[in-house]
């Protein structure tokens, strides 16, 4: 028997429901697959880049082929991915590079559809980040051709579904630990232009595509969508109808697109969602809060915690576990795989995640192709979300009400 | 990195300029994310925690860099060398911190509990192959990390100017802490962006008595290496694991290089801090990326190793001033 004394066996306990939530290896090491898996991306901006930073983390992945319509980009991203074959044509990658097992999608939202389903067509498997796309036809066209595509693993990069934090705190969110949910909350801030500096002018419309109101669902579609899904995945909801609010406050710089925004989601039961989202500010960055009678949630993607009510019963382990002021509160540190670190008394050291948002949905989605098991977001969820965040880009837009039509949150 | 970066831009758009800083800071944020071997989310964690034991794969662009760090090991000799005795960390933050002279020779006043004047370096083994990394030879020293330090704010100016240039700035200047400098382009009428190099002391002015030292920077770097900064000195001698206390050290007080990447201006202004007379070694070795000046100060003299503002180099132009 393990001598444990009892403020260890507590603080193990305490990581029991923690434990069947991870699925990751928090040590670490770098995840391997069973199988060699070879990857192409469609895509090499900002995103593209990233993506390929991750995937240099995991064993047994090889990226052979990468894509952009922009040769220079195409060629960049090649010399970041051990000198992966490039392309600008994603029939032509598809059609010439036989070996390709999976295609991650990361062109600009509203170019997502045409490579997306030219990859499931050809027999490969898919990651496409989120939102799927900018309009509600193209994201059922995308779905549609996943559901077509039954053998193979789709994908969307709804990264919250993924990430161990959030998985950890949604085992809580559904356990008494939280109870009723009273108001739900998604913020995201960051001063900056969302603008990309172009040293050819007749290529600015296409560089700015966040910026072009005929494509971009702006804040609410490209940050919000995130947020919206982890709330509709915690709770199992759609909300029936959204509400926006957006205005210009700091950078008028010919734009159209609001650079600071307020949406509310509604849900059936008069549950409400509230989010804010601002180009001009910094402060407090990414985080979703989930109110409930019991306690609040707190998650900032890499992070998590909970703040119990004083009249919430005691569960014993808390009394044990890691805290973290904030002004006058207290909050308990949600720590992903907390059994096996407080059985080492290291659980102090599991606080955050060793890893990104972005590296653990590629991980997962790597993992269900190994594997033939599905993705955490799979087409349908990715549907809905991307619909919601449509229709609260169109609400912003016209400082409105939208309803979500039901039928358009299904094939 | 610890420190403030800036860049100014000349533009006559002004939407234009703050979207092409904007840009050029997003990619010094993005290498202070992935450098930074105090987070243990970072490239240089994961590496540091496995590396002992194993290749650890990594991607293109960080590969670069690595192989930076191994090909800058072997020009200076060894003075520049980023894996480190764990043990420094904690020298260095601590009342029984390890001190010793630049020579690594008499002047020894404490040794930390596991960096030793070992006489093997550990160094990087980089498969271009496979892109992974391992550290080797580090067994005789115990256990090892990467610490990039100043490297890492050079690769990061450079990734931050080649985004500029990319967006087609063509006059700018950035800085990462002032003592790592990039320039782009020359300002109109001059031959260079003209940079002061301070003495090191905390009043603003210069103090009498002390040479003054002004380096133009056309399409350049300026990296400034100095034992001092913290009291207890901040300067880890690779060759002994042991950080420099900067009343104590035996060689200059302080390095100026220019170089065309800041990347390489880092490297060779802290191994020329610790053996001036690599200049020569310096041209012989790293043509490519060879300091096109460099200068050492001992207490007041500025010593120009090599380059003027005459010759093969008129873009690194160098000043000696006289005093104030």
């Amino acid at each position: 028997m393990l001598d444990l004394s009892r403020r260890e066996f507590i603080a193990s306990s305490a990581g029991a429901m923690a434990a069947v939530a991870i699925l990751p290896d928090l040590a670490g090491a770098a995840r391997t697959l069973a199988g060699p898996v070879n990857i192409a991306i469609v895509g090499c901006g900002r995103q593209g880049r990233a993506i390929i930073t991750e995937l240099a983390q995991l064993e047994n992945v090889k990226i052979v082929a990468v894509c952009d319509t922009e040769q220079a980009r195409a060629d960049g991203a090649s010399k970041r991915a051990q000198n992966a074959e490039a392309f600008t044509n994603i029939n032509a990658m598809l059609e010439k590079v036989k070996t390709i097992a999976a295609v991650i999608v990361a062109t600009p939202t509203h170019l997502h559809k045409d490579p997306v389903v030219a990859a499931l067509a050809a027999g490969k498997h898919v990651y496409c980040e989120a939102p799927m796309a900018h309009t509600v036809a193209d994201a059922k066209a995308i779905a549609a051709a996943a559901a077509a595509a039954s053998k193979q693993v789709f994908a969307v990069g709804f990264e919250g579904r993924s990430n161990p934090v959030y998985k950890l705190a949604r085992t809580f969110f559904r356990s008494d630990a939280v109870r009723e949910v009273v108001a739900i909350e998604g913020k995201q801030f960051q001063k900056t232009s969302w603008r990309f500096p172009s040293s050819d002018a007749s290529r600015d419309k296409l560089v700015n595509w966040r910026l072009d109101k005929d494509v971009s669902l702006g804040l609410p579609g490209e940050w919000g969508s995130q947020a919206f899904d982890v709330a509709m995945w915690y709770t199992d909801k759609v909300p029936v109808r959204v509400r926006g609010y957006g205005s210009i406050r700091l950078h008028s710089d010919g734009r159209t697109l609001a650079d600071t925004v307020h949406c509310e989601m509604i849900f059936a039961d008069e549950l409400r969602m509230g989010y804010d989202a601002s180009l001009a500010n910094s402060y407090e960055t990414r985080h979703e809060l989930f109110r409930g009678a019991n306690a609040a949630i707190k998650l900032a993607w890499t992070h998590g915690w909970m703040f119990k009510e004083a009249d919430a019963a005691t569960q014993g382990w808390e009394v044990y576990a890691n805290r973290q002021r904030f002004h006058n509160d207290e909050g308990i540190t949600l720590i992903a795989d907390a059994t096996k670190l407080a059985s080492q008394g290291k659980l102090k050291e599991g606080v955050g995640l060793p890893y990104t948002s972005l590296y653990y949905g590629l991980y997962d989605f790597v993992s269900a192709v190994d594997s033939g098991k599905a993705a955490s977001c799979d087409g349908a969820a990715g549907l809905r979300s991307t619909v919601v965040a449509i229709a609260c880009a169109k609400a912003t837009a016209e400082n409105g009400e939208v309803t979500i039509n039901p039928a358009d949150l299904k094939l | 990195m610890a420190c403030r970066f800036e860049v100014v831009i000349e533009a006559t758009d002004a939407a234009w300029a703050r979207a092409a800083a904007e840009q050029a800071l997003a990619e010094v944020t993005l290498w202070h994310t992935r450098l930074n071997r105090f987070d243990k989310a970072s490239d240089i964690s994961r590496i540091n925690q496995c590396a002992q034991t194993r290749p650890v794969r990594v991607d293109g662009e960080l590969f670069e860099l690595l192989a930076l760090c191994q090909r800058a090991g072997q020009v200076t000799g060894g003075m520049f060398n980023p894996l480190l005795p764990t043990g420094v960390k904690d020298s260095n933050s601590s009342a029984s911190g390890a001190c010793i002279a630049a020579d690594g020779s008499d002047q020894m006043q404490r040794r930390s509990q596991t960096a030793v004047a070992a006489p093997v370096v550990p160094s990087l083994l980089l498969d271009a192959e496979a892109g992974t990394v391992q550290f080797v030879d580090s067994d005789a020293i115990g256990e090892v990390a990467l610490d990039l330090g100043g490297i890492a704010k050079g690769w990061a100016l450079d990734a931050a100017a080649d985004s500029l240039v990319q967006s087609g700035v063509s006059l700018a200047l950035l800085h990462g802490g002032t003592s790592s400098v990039r320039a782009i382009g020359t300002p109109p009428g001059m031959n260079g962006w003209a940079i002061q190099v301070g003495d090191g002391s905390a009043a603003p002015a210069l103090v009498a008595g002390r040479e003054r030292l002004i380096v133009h920077l056309a399409d350049e770097s300026l990296s400034i290496s100095a034992h001092y900064g913290r009291p207890e000195g901040h300067v880890v001698h690779p060759r002994t694991g042991l950080v420099i206390h900067p009343d104590r050290h035996a060689g200059p007080e302080m390095a100026v290089v220019t170089c065309r990447s800041a990347a390489w201006a880092e490297v060779w202004s802290t191994a020329l801090l610790l053996d001036p007379g690599l200049c020569a070694q310096g041209e012989q070795n790293a043509p490519h990326e060879q300091a096109r000046f460099a200068a050492v100060r001992n207490t007041s003299a500025w010593n120009v190793c090599y380059g003027s503002n005459v010759g093969s180099n008129p873009a690194a132009t160098a000043q000696l001033a006289a005093t104030l």
